[in-house]
């Protein structure tokens, strides 16, 4: 089955396949350095121009971040912005090349089962090092046996379904809806695939790019809460 | 017989029936509940997400077993 992934490049000697998608990681991260570098050259107290759109971007993240964390969000804005923007961005770079349109080459970072699991083992080990931080060693293993000891198999479990389950929506919907799109595409060439890549594309990639993380700081939260006991 | 494997696979992309029925459910009452009470909108609408995200998971691990079957076909 085409699952929309071509090899653009092999790596000589070493054989690495370097695909479509590696290199719209790539466009994704350059886009999102370059803006960051030219947004916050010349910072002022009063901002002027691109320095007003990452003061937004900012300050609605740490907003975000705060309404579910509380104080202890403030160490874990920097990484939930960063997922955040990767994943916005990655995920609606196809539909604004019309990824449905140029035969699958242009396509959302996440169309690959690799990013996602990427993304998601990053999010395990920063709640699990979050955790750690918060109760010591000891105090996480010993997190591990609560309520009851024997639960002890289904608590070690739960650090490979989240990611696990992490990855594989992100990647189910982004590819779920390419192969719809590709369906539509062949079934109605006209008017319909744009309107559909406007769903598909656009407001389900920022929707998924949202969901993960807010399922990122729900986890870290729950780790670094105080429970009153 | 080759075609029971795509019969597998529809069957496993059932999964996506309980997922429509409590994305349903999920969004009747998160509309409800801003219809009650619209100064909660902003809180209301996280939930519903977060419930919608759980709930699609099963129709997602749905396709990700379709999609299993048909890759070793």
């Amino acid at each position: 089955m085409d699952d929309g992934i071509r090899v653009m490049w092999n790596i000589p000697f070493l054989d690495i396949p370097i695909t479509n998608v590696v290199v719209m990681s790539w466009i994704a991260m350059a886009v999102i350095i370059a803006w960051a570098v030219i947004s916050t050259r010349k910072m002022k107290l009063v901002p002027v121009g691109l320095q007003n759109t990452a003061e937004i971007v900012v300050e609605a993240l740490t907003n975000f971040a705060e309404d579910i964390m509380g104080h202890a969000a403030k160490k874990f804005v920097p990484y939930l912005g960063t997922i955040a923007l990767f994943l916005a961005i990655s995920n609606t770079l196809g539909a604004l090349f019309m990824s449905g349109l140029t035969g699958g080459l242009v396509a959302p970072t996440t169309r690959g089962l690799a990013i996602p699991a990427a993304l998601a083992i990053m999010t395990i080990l920063v709640v699990i090092g979050a955790g750690i931080q918060k109760k010591g060693v000891i105090g996480f293993i010993k997190s591990l046996f609560q309520p009851i000891f024997f639960l002890f198999p289904f608590n070690l479990l739960e650090f490979f379904i989240k990611p696990l389950s992490l990855s594989m929506r992100l990647y189910g919907n982004i590819f779920g809806a390419y192969i719809l799109m590709e369906m539509i595409i062949h079934a109605v060439p006209v008017v319909l695939p744009s309107i559909a890549c406007l769903y598909f594309d656009l407001f389900d990639g920022l929707l998924q790019a949202f969901v993960f993380v807010l399922l990122t700081s729900l986890y870290i939260s729950e780790e670094v809460e105080d429970k009153e006991e | 017989m080759e075609g029971m494997v795509f019969l597998a696979a529809a069957i496993a992309v059932f999964t996506g029936v309980g997922a429509g029925i409590s994305i349903g459910i999920a969004a009747g009452k998160a509309s409800e509940a801003v219809a009650r009470q619209p100064e909660a909108a902003g809180k209301i609408r996280t939930m519903l997400l977060l419930g919608c995200a759980l709930a699609e998971a099963t129709a997602i691990y749905g396709l990700a077993i379709a999609l299993m079957i048909l890759g070793n076909a």
